[in-house]
């Protein structure tokens, strides 16, 4: 008995919880279709369909006068992800197989930007790389927030089997440095890749400060369409926009649980 | 093809610790060599100087002649067997067998075709397909053995290869092992530290400690006739005895051990010694054939035979008997040594 009031305590508290979390979200994409003054909700300026309740205008509008925007921001994620692939994934695997004195230390250093505000790394890049400001120095930005991402999971994989132990075998059966590679290596590393490439996409898309302060002029990265309309525009307009945001970055949160889960287990069966 | 492998003082430290010095050894061709030693003694260091994969500070290393100490491991064509197996999570049993193949270029059908035979050399053609992770340790290390075997290596080395098994399966595996590697005539090094398996598989036996050899020869030879008493009492229990032989008059040698004196052993040396004299070589005999008496201090029932600890004088002997009629302790009871079975070593070795 006191365990079904135990057990119905906790989903009600889950369940606000949950609610708490997404009801905003329902909020927001509902925003973004309905029109809003129409019901009598809202007294917006905008000038959408003046007739129909659900109104998808605002999609438009946002893809018309932001799409460069996204653009930018999703070719910005898509170099994150494979700079990090080419940079984070041989780095950890140097870490983890070939540690030397001192490589604790670096892997801890690759973490500092993390516990530092976005604003204080924006004004070091500014002030070591000033003349560079401009997308070339956001991608840099994003880079220092991306890569521990993914030399975290890379190294973590790297750890939770002996990989040397594996490559030792390869070489016993006569494969070469590169057989082992892409053989024995890469091929035990595509879950974390997987996953690693997923995180960095998304803290790539959803990343704002870094890149507002260190971009010059337009386009900006996709969060700042979202200060743009949501300081300036309707907020069926800004919701769209959110909307559009979310559109890319939940999936990419699905995807990672995912794989996640599954590296997991597979870790859990093979230890 | 019976491959030869000559060793010349070989030798590796790490650091300033040496964990092989000088291992000199010419391993017979075709035949299973065992180097058994306690852990820390070199013996995986010295099968991975072989194999390749550690790289000596000195010495050299010659197959058939031709010298390989600095050949890379993925160059030397030798199988290797693992203690934890080491197989490739990520492939099927079929594609850990193929690996070999696949990387010397052997195309798709020849490949999966051998790799089809090795696995039913080893019984476990039904498990194919099967991921690693879903097959028990016992069937993992039958796949490595096929990996192992599949691109015919000039020689197979083996690193404790049945010590994660549980002790049943390690009987069954080491009876079936033996038998494939004589079929094979394959040259084979096989370390373990069960004196087991080092006995029972080795048509030749090294015993390490230290990083040095400390006695090599065929599994009898060692037991019998053990050079040191760190042999005599790492391979199997044996009583070690201070003892001295005594020349009498011109060819004739006594020993004069503490409670008795018998005979000397051909060929021992005049002087102070050791003398090893296993449990098995100890009899409990009729009163008019004993050498002397001792008096039971426990009897161990082990099923098959029963040992017990007898005190004799100031000494304690370890006797084997049968398990028909097991003295208890207290009781007086006449022994005798084989005395052919005494094995004398000089003293201080």
């Amino acid at each position: 008995m006191h365990r079904n009031i135990g057990f119905i305590f906790c989903l009600t508290v889950t369940i606000a919880l949950m609610a708490m979390i997404l009801l905003p979200l329902v909020v927001v994409v509902l925003g973004s279709c309905i029109n809003a003054s129409l019901l009598g909700l809202s007294t917006d300026l905008w000038s959408g369909s003046l007739h129909d309740i659900l109104d998808f205008s605002a999609f438009g509008y946002i893809f018309e006068n932001y799409g460069d925007w996204a653009l930018f921001s999703l070719e910005l994620a898509i170099a994150c992800v494979a700079i990090c692939l080419l940079i984070a994934v041989p780095a950890g695997y140097a870490l983890a197989r070939y540690p030397f004195p001192g490589s604790g230390l670096v892997e801890e250093l690759v973490l500092l930007p993390f516990s530092l505000p976005g604003i204080t790394l924006s004004m070091g890049l500014l002030a070591t790389y000033g003349e560079l400001r401009g997308p070339l120095l956001v991608l840099a930005g994003h880079l220092l927030y991306t890569i521990p991402f993914m030399l975290k999971v890379v190294t973590a994989t790297l750890r939770s089997f002996d990989v040397g132990q594996l490559e030792t075998a390869a070489r016993s059966l006569g494969a070469s440095f590169p057989q082992r590679l892409f053989l024995v290596v890469l091929p035990n590393l595509r879950h974390a890749m997987m996953v690693g490439s997923l995180l960095v996409f998304a803290v790539s898309w959803g990343e704002f400060n870094v890149s507002f302060l260190l971009n010059r002029g337009r386009p900006q990265t996709f969060p700042a369409v979202l200060y743009d309309t949501y300081t300036n525009q309707s907020i069926q307009i800004s919701s769209a926009a959110t909307t559009i945001f979310l559109a890319i970055v939940i999936p990419a949160v699905i995807a990672i649980q995912w794989f996640g889960g599954r590296e997991s287990v597979e870790v859990e069966q093979g230890a | 093809m019976n491959i030869l492998i000559e060793a010349y003082n070989l030798c590796k430290s790490y650091g300033s610790v040496a964990a092989v010095h000088d291992f000199s050894h010419r391993f017979a061709p075709g035949k299973i060599t065992t180097i058994l030693g306690p852990s820390g003694s070199g013996k995986s260091t010295t099968l991975g100087m072989i194999a390749g994969l550690v790289i000596p500070n000195n010495g050299s290393l010659l197959l058939n002649g031709t010298d390989i100490t600095r050949l890379p491991a993925e160059r030397r064509d030798f199988g290797l067997v693992f203690q934890n197996y080491s197989l490739f999570p990520h492939m099927s049993v079929v594609e850990n067998v193929e690996f070999g193949l696949r990387v010397r270029g052997i195309n798709r059908t020849e490949r999966r075709r051998m790799a089809m035979a090795a696995l039913e050399q080893v019984h476990i053609l039904h498990l194919s397909e099967r991921r690693i992770l879903q097959i028990s340790g016992g069937e993992q290390q039958r796949v490595a053995l096929a990996r192992a075997l599949v691109f015919s290596p000039r020689v197979l080395l083996l690193d404790e290869p049945l010590s994660a098994l549980d002790a049943k399966l390690r009987e069954g595996l080491r009876t079936e092992l033996g038998r494939l590697l004589n079929e094979l005539s394959l040259t084979a090094i096989y370390v373990t530290h069960d004196q087991v398996e080092a006995m029972s598989l080795g048509h030749e036996l090294i015993i390490m400690r230290d990083g040095r050899i400390e006695q090599s020869g065929t599994p009898l030879e060692v037991y019998t006739r053990p050079e040191t008493p760190f042999v005599a009492t790492f391979l199997g229990s044996a009583n070690l005895l201070d003892g001295e032989c005594l020349q009498i008059q011109p060819g004739e040698t006594r020993l004069r051990l503490p409670f008795v004196e018998v005979l000397a052993p051909e060929g021992a040396a005049v002087g102070p010694c050791q003398v090893m004299v296993r449990p098995e070589d100890v009899s409990i005999v009729d009163d008019c054939d004993s050498q002397f008496h001792g008096r039971v201090m426990s009897s161990v029932f082990l099923g098959n035979q029963a040992r017990l600890t007898v005190t004799v004088g100031k000494s304690t002997l370890t006797v084997d008997t049968s398990n028909e009629e097991i003295p208890t302790p207290g009781m007086m009871v006449p022994l005798q040594f084989r005395e052919a079975k005494l094995c004398v070593m000089p003293k201080g070795v």
